[in-house]
């Protein structure tokens, strides 16, 4: 992941001697930082859980999962800082419905379930929230997948095509069955 | 900060889009100029702090925070209130304001102003766009028409530097481009089936912009990142720091005070005009008083009213420009936010590449030629095709390895549309001073009470099933029309308040924007709009600015101010 990163800068710091003018100053580049987290006020067990349901959503595959790209942290971060108490109430207690139907359900901690018993779990919640957009598991989708198509770790791996400096336009480009979404910006 | 220096050849408030063209034109014809900024300094480039961060550098990704839009209750109405870029977006607490009705003011205090966050839509007003308020008879005639406006527009063009396509059309006059930017494959098919179902009336073209991607006065230009209002490091865009300002800077006669808000214009009721500015100092509070014989008022519309209003108030209790009865009425914005959208079946084997800075237009074809509706004036719209990425899948049923693989593939093409309204010229839409309130440094706030009324609710009908028609006629499937929650001030296009005019009893400024009460006191920002036209303003005033700027200079050499 680092490498990728270095090899980046050091090809927005190579293009941009290569079209000369105006430079971005080498300070600015090197101030990047990777996701940085802050979990302080969640607990080991919270992040396990908000780590496997998003799992369950995005796993590994040949790419990088959600757990990999650390989306438990980044769903407790949204919760703690971008919500209102009435839908924080409303999304821990989805959690925590998860946590213990899960282990009634799977006969043991939702987070150490296999992948396809999670799935199988997981897909009741996923078909109430696909019906009712007002369900606490549509948020928690929705919490998922924007951290995870926004992290290092599926640009890094490809899922998405991201290009911090695309250089040009193309407004008819062909695709084939590898094409992945373009990725600009947030 | 150095004090030495009280006296000046002209003053320009404000250091936004048309601050910056003001003291770059009286620089460059050998004035001393003090521009002053009341907020913070923004160096182009190094103070661009989010410009190169990756998007999971953001905690949040953009959105903003609970605590943000707790203590931001304007600003959160809209996207104004993110991650991003909030420094460049005004505090609500520390500078409030009155809502008789709603009025939505994103406002940006710092150098540059909103030329660092700006939609950057460059168009020419048209020949009836300056014509209409007179053939209508509605509010009052404007004292200048498009072949005054001409040399100007052309002027400012070839150093702003514009990307657009020429069309020869009559109601959206050509600029001066660098180059056009390309549609994208669905929007190329749609333009020529909009054009071939509608014989030619209407057209659907490349969206026009301050963008370049070519080398231009020693910017780099665009490179499709599509990141500009975190400012941006190539110059890809005008604005004030990557433009004006250093073109000012240049000619060694610039002095720039940030931190520096205008309380009010010192006024010479003898010589009838103003001597200088009162400045209160942002960090100290201290006040200083600055002189010139030439002031520019480009403080953006609302503001520049402010401080006429708050000026010379021992001779007109309304403050100066108020004898004409006009001071801070006829409020205007561009109403938006309704049109339509379809999903497209065909071109799946085709996408895009690049972040594009621009989406596409169609000129206004209502009212005009031979088409005639129950209401006055038109609208354009702006819109885009593109494919779907991964919030496609938030509501979709799915998760799992099959899911992630399908989501991370490009989705179906949507085409979607918004129309941009003209609102008309109202006397009864107005601001005024609430002396009631203050701000952080103890200034009276602005009151608000302006509204949409009958002549945009019936046009806003047609911009809805305009749209439509248009979508179906290309093909589009699936097209559904849409209007969502739409205030006044949301376009971000403030304008009048301290129109143009034909005669004192009938505006604030003159032809030259000179306030007829005092000819050294010019305005050049939205403030003097006479009319709203449906394009987006920003290159008119920079048009204007250049003009009036020129005047000036000849009449102070003359003796005249």
């Amino acid at each position: 992941m680092e490498d990728k990163n270095l090899t980046r800068r050091q090809m927005v710091q190579r293009m941009a001697l290569a079209i000369g003018g105006t430079l971005v100053a080498p300070t600015v580049l090197l101030e990047s930082c990777s996701f940085d987290p802050d979990t302080s006020t969640a607990g080991p067990e919270r992040l396990a859980i908000l780590d496997a349901i998003a799992e369950t959503i995005i796993p590994r595959t040949t790419t990088a999962g959600a757990r990999d790209a650390r989306i438990g942290a980044f769903i407790d971060v949204m919760i703690r800082d971008c919500y209102y108490p009435e839908m924080q109430e409303k999304l821990n207690a989805g959690i925590q419905e998860i946590a213990v139907e899960g282990k009634h359900a799977l006969g043991g901690a939702f987070e150490e379930a296999s992948q396809k018993d999670r799935e199988g779990f997981i897909g009741v919640y996923d078909a109430a929230a696909a019906a009712d957009g007002s369900h606490f598991f549509r948020t928690l989708k929705e919490l998922t997948m924007l951290g995870y198509f926004t992290s290092e770790e599926a640009a890094a791996d490809g899922v998405i095509n991201y290009e911090p400096v695309p250089t040009r336009y193309d407004g008819c480009a062909p695709v084939d069955e590898n094409t992945k979404v373009f990725y600009s910006n947030i | 900060m150095a004090e030495d220096k009280m006296h000046y050849d002209a003053i320009v408030v404000g250091s936004g889009i048309s601050g910056g063209w003001a003291a770059k034109e009286l620089t460059e014809k050998g004035l001393k100029v003090l521009m002053l900024e009341r907020g913070k300094n923004v160096e182009h480039i190094k103070d661009y702090t989010n410009t190169n961060k990756d998007p999971w550098e953001f905690p949040h990704r953009g959105r903003a925070t609970t605590a943000q839009e707790d203590r931001n209750p304007v600003l959160k109405r809209d996207y104004a209130l993110n991650e991003l870029n909030p420094d460049w977006w005004v505090d609500d607490q520390d500078c409030p304001y009155t809502e008789k009705k709603r009025f939505d003011w994103y406002r940006g205090y710092h150098v540059g102003g909103r030329s660092l966050m700006w939609g950057r839509q460059s168009y020419r007003w048209n020949r009836e766009d300056f014509l209409a308020n007179e053939k209508e008879g509605i509010a009052t005639p404007w004292p200048i028409g498009y072949d005054d406006m001409a040399p100007w527009y052309t002027h400012v063009e070839k150093f702003a530097g514009l990307s657009g396509s020429h069309e020869d059309m009559d109601v959206l006059p050509d600029s001066v481009y660098l180059h056009a930017m390309d549609l994208n494959c669905v929007e190329q098919t749609a333009a020529d089936r909009i054009r071939k179902a509608f014989d030619e009336k209407r057209r659907l073209i490349i969206g026009r912009t301050s963008n370049i991607a070519v080398p231009h006065h020693g910017r780099t230009g665009c490179q499709y990142r599509n990141k500009c209002w975190l400012g941006c490091p190539y110059g890809g865009y005008f604005s004030t720091q990557a433009s004006t300002l250093p073109a000012a800077m240049a000619t060694g006669n610039l002095t720039l005070r940030p931190h520096s808000i205008v309380k009010e214009l010192i006024y010479d009721k003898d010589g009838k005009k103003a001597k200088g500015v009162v400045v209160l100092d942002a960090e100290t509070n201290m006040t200083y008083e600055y002189t010139a014989p030439i002031v520019f008022l480009n403080a953006s519309a609302l503001n520049s009213t402010w401080i006429l209003m708050n000026s010379a108030t021992d001779v007109w209790e309304g403050g100066l420009g108020s004898s004409s009865g006009e001071l801070g009425h006829n409020l205007m914005d561009h109403h938006f936010r309704v049109g339509a959208s379809g999903t497209w079946e065909g071109d799946q084997d085709k996408y895009y590449f690049g972040g594009r800075p621009t989406g596409f237009y169609i000129p206004r074809f209502r009212n005009w030629g031979d088409d005639k509706r129950d209401y006055v004036r038109g609208f354009g719209y702006q819109g885009s095709a593109s494919r779907g990425d991964w919030r496609r899948g938030v509501r979709e049923l799915g998760i799992g390895a099959d899911f992630k693989e399908n989501i991370s593939k490009p989705g179906p093409w949507t085409m979607g549309m918004t129309g941009f309204g003209e609102v008309l010229p109202y006397h009864e839409n107005k601001i005024e001073l609430d002396r009631t309130k203050t701000d952080k440094w103890g200034l009276p706030v602005l009151s608000f009470d302006a509204q949409l009324r009958e002549n945009e609710a019936k046009m806003r009908l047609d911009m809805r099933q305009d749209a439509i028609e248009m979508l179906e006629s290309a093909g589009f499937k699936d097209v559904a029309g849409w209007e969502s929650d739409y205030a006044l001030g949301m376009g971000i296009h403030e304008m009048g308040t301290a129109r143009m005019g034909t005669a004192p009893e009938n505006s604030v400024l003159n032809k030259w924007n000179q306030v007829w009460d005092a000819p050294n006191v010019f305005v050049t920002d939205g403030a003097a709009m006479t009319s709203a036209s449906c394009v987006n303003p920003s290159l008119t005033y920079m048009a204007m600015t250049a003009r009036a700027a020129d005047y000036a200079v000849k009449e102070l050499k003359k003796g005249t101010l």
